[in-house]
């Protein structure tokens, strides 16, 4: 997992690329079946939940992808929700899983508006106070996040997992 | 006083010749087209006209996926292809003796044609499969149908064929997709590359008999960038491929501009040493990395630039920021020899029309070649 953080950097830094990443995130992956029965087994907690997917109409996952492999390396239980999720998927599942933080991601100018509907839906459902909404995508900005109220934004996969790990200290505060 | 035609102004630049304006020449589809109310836009032909650019029509006649290449695709022998349409969702594939492979597409209102959700190739038995689709498979020249819609398309601009993509984009845009794709070479380095080695046969079959329409320009739609692929990997699967082709192109008189609308900065020096006589789709930041200016001073005067400015911006800037955004990108671009203003890749679905005459109107006031404003 501390090697995610390296690989998260060097990405960032542009020193490895998308396909370097998946490499990584693959043998991390390999790593993890073998460790997870024995770090469920001695009781070491997940670093919270995250259920992510891309917005309604959205087809893009490359980035998502990434995000979500980011985040698995730095220890949270992700549910990907795939894409082209349905704004009541998203609030089925953060309900379902009792969710510490919820991923939107978008590329399209035409499909990043959905964001700001989630985020209703999830007020609406009367879950928006329990969980964090985290933004990104190529065309997503720290202002438009502010404009629908998210609460974070980030640009790309390494800052992503950084973010999430900021979020869940705030909460164990 | 403009006094050459669309087509002659787009002809000229294409072969190193001087034209009177700039052209001005977006991509523009039916991704844009469908957002438009405007009734006096039924083609792409009636929208150039009605937002005076100069067009240069894509994939004329037609987009064969997954060679991307256009022209049609027969299967030979015992391969048969069918493709099932089941309410928003359709089914493609090919059925052979060794077994099937199939792809999911889904539609929506904008998207007609889908996308895919399942791809062909899931893993090394697929691979095998496809191979022996590949084997049997042929081309039929669409040439009369290219000639028909230049024939069209007349002075108000030029139709262009799409050329196949390199064998890795096949397997990345259309057959297998980004994360398998990387595995799969990981995992059966010697499988993966005889299948590469069997496209790019099949390609050069496809370049024949896309080279002999009548065409200054082919394009591939290689979308290779390191948006999604590293420069290790442009080294050691596209560039001797690309260059391959554009020696093919040459030897036919013909222009090869590689469509390439991603992030580009950190692959330039490969870009400026490849045979290839120009990029298109070059899109400054932020869905790309490269503005036409710096792009110019690496790649040199020789190799043409179609694109510099970014879709998105186009979308959401209002009529003043694209006029200076324009203005900007010309000064940056004196004397502008071998440039073609455009769009770096699609015009967005629901981009203000008013803007798009924003920068018609900027290359009419400041784009007299040769520029100097
Ligand atoms: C939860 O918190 C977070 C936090 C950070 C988050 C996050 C969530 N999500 C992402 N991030 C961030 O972290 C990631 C990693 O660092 C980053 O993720 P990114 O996704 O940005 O980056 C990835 C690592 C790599 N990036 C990508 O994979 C996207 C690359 C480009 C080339 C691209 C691709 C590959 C595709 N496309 Co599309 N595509 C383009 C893209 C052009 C470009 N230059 O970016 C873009 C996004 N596409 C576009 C378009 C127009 C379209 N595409 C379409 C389709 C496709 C393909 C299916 C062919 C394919 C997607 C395949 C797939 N499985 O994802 C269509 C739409 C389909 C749909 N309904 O979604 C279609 C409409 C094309 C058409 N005319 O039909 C353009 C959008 C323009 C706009 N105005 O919105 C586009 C910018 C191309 C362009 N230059 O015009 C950060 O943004």
């Amino acid at each position: 997992m501390a090697g995610m953080k390296v690989i998260g950097e060097k990405f960032k830094n542009d020193k490895i690329f998308v396909p370097g990443v998946l490499v990584a995130a693959r043998a991390m992956n390999t790593g993890m079946e073998i460790l997870k029965p024995k770090l469920i087994e001695s009781g070491v907690q997940s670093a919270g939940k995250v259920v992510i997917g891309a917005v309604e109409s959205d087809l893009h996952d490359v980035g998502k992808n990434l995000v979500a492999m980011m985040l698995e390396g730095a220890g949270f239980e992700v549910y990907d929700l795939g894409t082209d999720v349905p704004t009541e998927e998203f609030v089925k599942k953060a309900k379902e899983i009792d969710a510490d933080i919820v991923g939107l991601s978008a590329l399209l100018t035409t499909t990043m508006n959905e964001m700001g509907t989630i985020i209703e839906a999830l007020e609406k459902a009367g879950i928006r106070d329990k969980v964090s909404v985290m933004v990104g995508g190529a065309p997503i900005t720290e202002d438009f996040a502010q404009e629908i109220s998210a609460d974070f934004y980030a640009k790309d996969a390494a800052e992503a997992s950084n973010v999430a790990k900021d979020i869940k200290k705030k909460i164990a505060s | 006083m403009k006094n050459m035609t669309s087509r002659e102004r787009l002809t000229a630049v294409l072969n190193g010749e001087k034209p009177d304006y700039l052209p001005w020449s977006p991509l523009v589809d039916y991704y844009f087209l469908s957002s438009w109310d405007s009734k006096k836009a039924a083609s792409i032909i009636d929208a150039s006209q009605e937002l005076e650019f100069d067009l240069m029509e894509r994939h004329v006649p037609t987009y064969s996926e997954p060679f991307g290449a256009s022209l049609e695709l027969v299967c030979t022998n015992d391969v048969k292809y069918e493709s099932v349409r089941e309410e928003d969702k359709i089914f493609n594939r090919y059925i052979t003796p060794k077994g099937t492979v199939e792809e999911k597409r889904v539609t929506t209102e904008k998207i007609k044609y889908g996308f895919i959700k399942k791809h062909y190739i899931e893993d090394i038995e697929d691979l095998r499969i496809y191979k022996y689709v590949l084997e049997n498979l042929e081309f039929k020249s669409m040439k009369e149908e290219f000639k028909k819609k230049d024939k069209e398309i007349g002075e108000a601009g030029i139709a262009v064929p799409s050329a196949p993509l390199t064998p890795i984009q096949q397997f990345l845009q259309f057959l297998i997709g980004l994360e398998k794709t990387v595995y799969m070479l990981m995992d059966h380095p010697e499988e993966m590359q005889e299948v590469l080695d069997l496209i790019h046969e099949k390609n050069k079959e496809c370049y024949e008999i896309i080279l002999d329409y009548p065409s200054d320009v082919v394009i591939p739609y290689e979308d290779t960038s390191t948006t999604v692929l590293s420069p290790n990997m442009y080294e050691n699967y596209c560039m001797d491929y690309i260059d391959e082709y554009a020696e093919l192109a040459l030897a036919k008189d013909t222009k090869y501009i590689t469509h390439m609308c991603g992030k580009l900065s950190k692959l330039i020096d490969q870009l400026a040493a490849g045979k290839m006589d120009g990029i298109d789709s070059m899109c400054p930041p932020t869905s790309g990395d490269l503005w036409p200016y710096d792009a110019r001073e690496e790649l040199g005067d020789k190799k043409i630039i179609i694109g510099g400015i970014e879709p998105a911006s186009l979308q959401k800037l209002s009529v003043d920021e694209v006029k200076d955004y324009v203005m900007d990108l010309l000064k940056k671009m004196q004397p502008g020899y071998n440039f073609i203003l455009s769009t770096g890749d699609a015009t967005p679905h629901g981009t203000p029309i008013k803007n798009l005459w924003a920068v018609a109107e900027i290359r009419d006031k400041y784009g007299k070649f040769p520029l100097n404003i």
